[in-house]
């Protein structure tokens, strides 16, 4: 089931009827049932997983958080880690080190014929482990005391609008919401419609409309065109992947306000930024707090001198980039990323950007210079951005394509320099959904307080809205892409 | 200054407008006709016989649009005055009016929709949409004054047998044939489309059929476009919804409630161009089996006897019926398939098809019916690819086609001689 279905629409409308006649008890009780149908409806035996890691991280909290024995309370997290990492390494990882370490062997001279599992991998799986994983980390840290409701807890992991893509939201913020009752505010309500409007502007007319232009793009180990035009193609996949994420989160956010849920915002404006560092703060931000929480600093952050850090981004970006699927390519796009930090981490320590400097007055810098300079740094750092987005769609080629080769003859041509001519027709379409992706990142801080808009800008938000939706809207669209992960 | 004399403007600018256009209209059409007309008709290729009434129609069309737009946007401000006075509005207003405002456009299109004005802006040269196609040609059908005239209908196996224009210069003034195809056209497809056009000067119908029509079961593009409110009782009474999948019913509904909704791919090709929006069909005859050959042998099993094949029998029965209750003559062209196709088909289709139309013909004597043999028997260097003949050969079929319609109007005239001669006495071709 999916939000732009409507099976969903159906489902929710049942949801919510439901949800505003009942008491609190009742409402989590229905939410969770809610929950688990919407998971099952992929495939109900996938169930049986959610629920073993649910209770497991459930009853290890609850274990951690009484034990003094340090060793113990080590051996409890570290059983929560194993069974969590366990079932992402079987269901995403393990046909990949197989076959990696195949090849290997293969290198040195030794053929060895490694078992590979033919299993479907469960919607979601990293996002319900990494969400159920960061609660057993909490309370194990001693920043969160354990849930002694185990429905409480259920709700959270399995709450239908995060369950499958996000964003995943740490136990702190969403478990209370769970444990008391919820007052549904109007404003709140008509935020929530608001962002599910846009997040399926977002969805159904820039991602899914962008979808056979980049499947196209990306039929062949190389690029359908030469120089700028290649550029296309990568700038297709870019608009595609926010709209497809940045609108499965909004469609997220605004359901949950529905229910008087508040859901962590997932997505600034990551097209805006001039460096990596505020594009990991701007995109996917539930993910990016999480490694940095959970993994950067763990391993030190920056705290032990300039060679660990590199060393810690680069294996926090390596591991980010794993997390999105088991291949060359995201570990590339990871090691890509982790480099990209790294060297903007070495830039702001060698001009000395990264000391504390006096106060600014507040406000967008003014004249026309630096704001020239913001643009071309954004423009800047959008094609460095793309990059990255070529090697990351590499990833989900179609196996009779080599992904490495993919990337480099795409760098060839992007960068054929001799044969820039004249854009393909293809630009026209791109600039009008290129233009709506940035105009939503423009307004971003506005996006999120729709109710406090005048009526007239509410009215004509909506009303082209839904104009879009209606004649733009591709209804026959592909899943959402993140749901592979 | 305030609303209401804006809108008392705005009112008597409209009112002028009309009061110039009732009384120089001609004088501007006129002119604009002496200095634009010969290189309209030569642009449109004849299809636009008259460039003043063009002219004088355009005109009409955009002063219908202002006016409508006005009247919608007067209801609205006055829905609006009525809503303001409830209590509950300054909760919702952006809901109400957000409605109202979709509502309002919604409405807008549809009576721009049977402009021909609308469908002009739409148009993209050779890459336009097949619905904008198919609404610019039948907005100009009023226009056409031609004494006789017919149109041709079906999928697009029917366009690329006949090119029109070559049909028009041919037959010239004794009949003038205006081609509305539509695109994986079926039996119940043109009752669909017949239904959704207007009666108009036409009185012949011009059908090139295949086995594609009757039995090869494909999902229709033409369904949820021309499928309306008129057409439930029927598609109760025949089962049609039986042979359809619900997205299309749904699409249809939706389509007739939102015109904005139907005229969506057009509007989309529109804002964002074909090579995004045609992009999937191209990628999908990018990877279409090169081999004819093969193609064929993988697509034959689609064609069968099967409860559809027998529904859109009855359906183009009904068609037939249908044409004759508006007075007009329907023409068949019995076609072929490309030889390779055939060769892998059920020779029994071909002939089931056969006799089952010489037995409508009995039934329905106005029927005219020729087959492929009595005209051009083609080979399968005479197609581009399963279904559709090339270019060389659609010039001398449209060249027999003229000739047959011209000997069969001749024999008309001369009154109740026999229909011309049918494949009964012919070989098969194969």
């Amino acid at each position: 089931m999916v939000f732009n279905s409507l099976t969903f629409l159906v489902f929710l409308a049942i949801v919510l009827l439901l949800y505003y006649r009942l008491g609190h008890l009742g409402q989590n009780r229905m939410l969770l049932v809610a929950s688990y149908v919407f998971y099952g409806w992929w495939d109900w035996r996938f169930l049986s997983l959610l629920l073993f890691s649910t209770f497991f991280d459930y009853y290890c909290a609850l274990w951690i958080e009484p034990e003094h024995n340090r060793a113990r309370r080590k051996l409890y997290l570290a059983g929560s880690m194993v069974i969590n990492m366990g079932f992402l390494g079987i269901f995403k990882y393990f046909n990949f080190f197989a076959d990696s370490l195949q090849s290997l062997l293969a290198v040195l001279g030794m053929h060895a014929s490694l078992p590979t599992l033919q299993v479907v991998l469960p919607v979601g799986i990293s996002f319900y482990t990494f969400l159920s994983m960061s609660y057993t980390i909490d309370v194990y840290r001693g920043e969160l005391k354990a849930t002694r409701d185990p429905l409480n807890f259920m709700l959270y992991v399995a709450f239908f609008p995060h369950l499958v893509a996000g964003p995943i939201v740490r136990a702190s913020f969403l478990l209370p919401q769970c444990e008391a009752p919820r007052v549904v505010k109007r404003d709140e309500v008509v935020n929530g419609v608001w962002l599910i409007l846009m997040g399926l502007v977002k969805k159904v007319v820039i991602a899914d409309r962008l979808a056979p232009v980049v499947d196209w793009g990306f039929s062949g180990s190389a690029p359908p065109f030469e120089g700028l035009n290649a550029w296309l193609i990568i700038y297709a996949f870019a608009f595609q992947i926010y709209g497809d994420f940045s609108g499965y989160s909004d469609i997220a956010r605004g359901l949950s306000k529905l229910m008087g849920f508040e859901l962590t915002v997932n997505f600034q404006a990551p097209y805006l930024v001039t460096n990596p560092s505020r594009f990991w703060q701007n995109w996917h931000i539930s993910l990016s707090t999480w490694l940095r929480d959970y993994l950067y600093i763990p391993l030190g952050g920056n705290r032990y001198g300039l060679g660990k850090t590199y060393r810690n981004l680069m294996l926090t970006m390596l591991l980010g980039g794993l997390w999105h699927g088991a291949g060359a390519a995201y570990i590339l796009w990871g090691l890509y990323h982790g480099l990209l930090l790294a060297g903007h981490r070495w830039w702001q320590s060698w001009t000395g950007a990264d000391q504390p400097r006096p106060a600014q007055p507040a406000g967008s810098p003014s004249g026309w210079l630096p704001r020239l300079k913001g643009a071309v740094m954004i423009f800047l750092f959008f094609h460095i951005t793309c990059i990255g987005w070529l090697i990351f769609r590499a990833g989900s080629l179609p196996p009779r394509l080599n992904q490495l080769l993919t990337v480099e003859n795409y760098l060839r041509a992007m960068f054929n320099l001799g044969s820039w001519g004249s854009p393909h027709p293809l630009v026209l379409g791109l600039a009008v959904l290129g233009g709506v992706s940035f105009l939503f990142q423009w307004k971003q801080a506005a996006m999120n307080r729709f109710y406090y808009w005048p009526g007239y800008w509410q009215t004509l938000a909506v009303i082209s809205s839904l104009a879009a939706i209606t004649f733009l809207g591709v209804f026959e669209g592909a899943q959402f892409i993140y749901f592979q992960f | 200054m305030n609303i209401s004399r804006w809108m008392q403007i705005v009112s008597g600018l409209l009112a002028v407008a009309w009061l110039a256009f009732a009384g120089l209209g001609h004088a501007l059409d006129g002119w604009l006709a002496a200095r634009l007309g010969p290189a309209l008709i030569r642009l449109s290729e004849g299809k636009i016989p008259d460039p003043g009434t063009f002219f004088r129609g355009r005109f009409q069309d955009g002063l219908w649009w202002l006016t409508w737009a006005w009247c919608l946007l007067l209801v609205g401000i006055g829905l609006n005055r009525w809503l303001r006075s409830r209590s509950w509005y300054g909760q919702y207003h952006w809901v109400l009016n957000s409605i109202l405002g979709f509502a309002g456009l919604n409405l807008w299109l549809l009576a721009a929709g049977h402009t021909n004005l609308f469908w002009a802006f739409m148009w993209q040269g050779s890459s336009t949409h097949n619905l904008a196609r198919f609404y610019f040609k039948e907005t100009l059908l009023p226009e056409n004054t031609k004494p006789s005239q017919a149109i041709l209908m079906g999928s697009s196996q029917t366009r690329a047998q006949i090119e029109e224009n070559l049909l028009n210069q041919l037959l010239g003034e004794k009949l003038w044939t205006t081609e509305l195809h539509y695109p994986g056209s079926r039996g119940y497809d043109l009752l669909l489309t017949l239904r959704h056009l207007d009666p108009g000067r036409y009185k012949k119908v011009i059908c090139y059929l295949s086995e594609n029509y009757f039995f090869l079961s494909t999902y229709s593009e033409a369904f949820p476009l021309f499928f309306a409110a008129r057409d439930w009782p029927e598609a109760f009474r025949m089962g049609s919804l039986k042979y359809t999948s619900w997205r299309p019913v749904f699409y249809a509904f939706l389509g007739q409630a939102m015109p904005l909704f139907r005229f969506r791919d057009v509007l989309a090709q529109r804002v964002l161009g074909s090579s995004i929006t045609q992009l999937e069909q191209t990628a999908y005859n990018a990877h279409l089996e090169s081999s004819l050959e093969k193609r064929a042998q993988e697509i034959a099993p689609s064609y069968r006897r099967d409860a559809h094949s027998q529904f859109q029998m009855r359906a183009f029965e009904e068609f037939v019926k249908e044409c004759e209750n508006r007075g007009l003559q329907v023409v068949i062209c019995c076609g072929q398939l490309n030889p390779v196709l055939s060769r892998h088909l059920d020779p029994s289709l071909r002939n089931e098809m056969q006799g089952w139309l010489r037995d409508l013909q009995r039934q329905h004597p106005k029927l005219a019916l020729c087959f492929q043999e009595d005209l051009l028997v083609q080979t399968e260097k005479d197609y581009a690819d399963l279904t559709h003949a090339t270019l060389e050969c659609q010039n001398k079929f449209t060249h027999q086609l003229a000739v047959w319609l011209e000997k069969m109007d001749a024999k008309t005239n001369s009154q109740q001689a026999p229909l011309p001669q049918t494949a009964a006495t012919h070989p098969p071709i194969y």
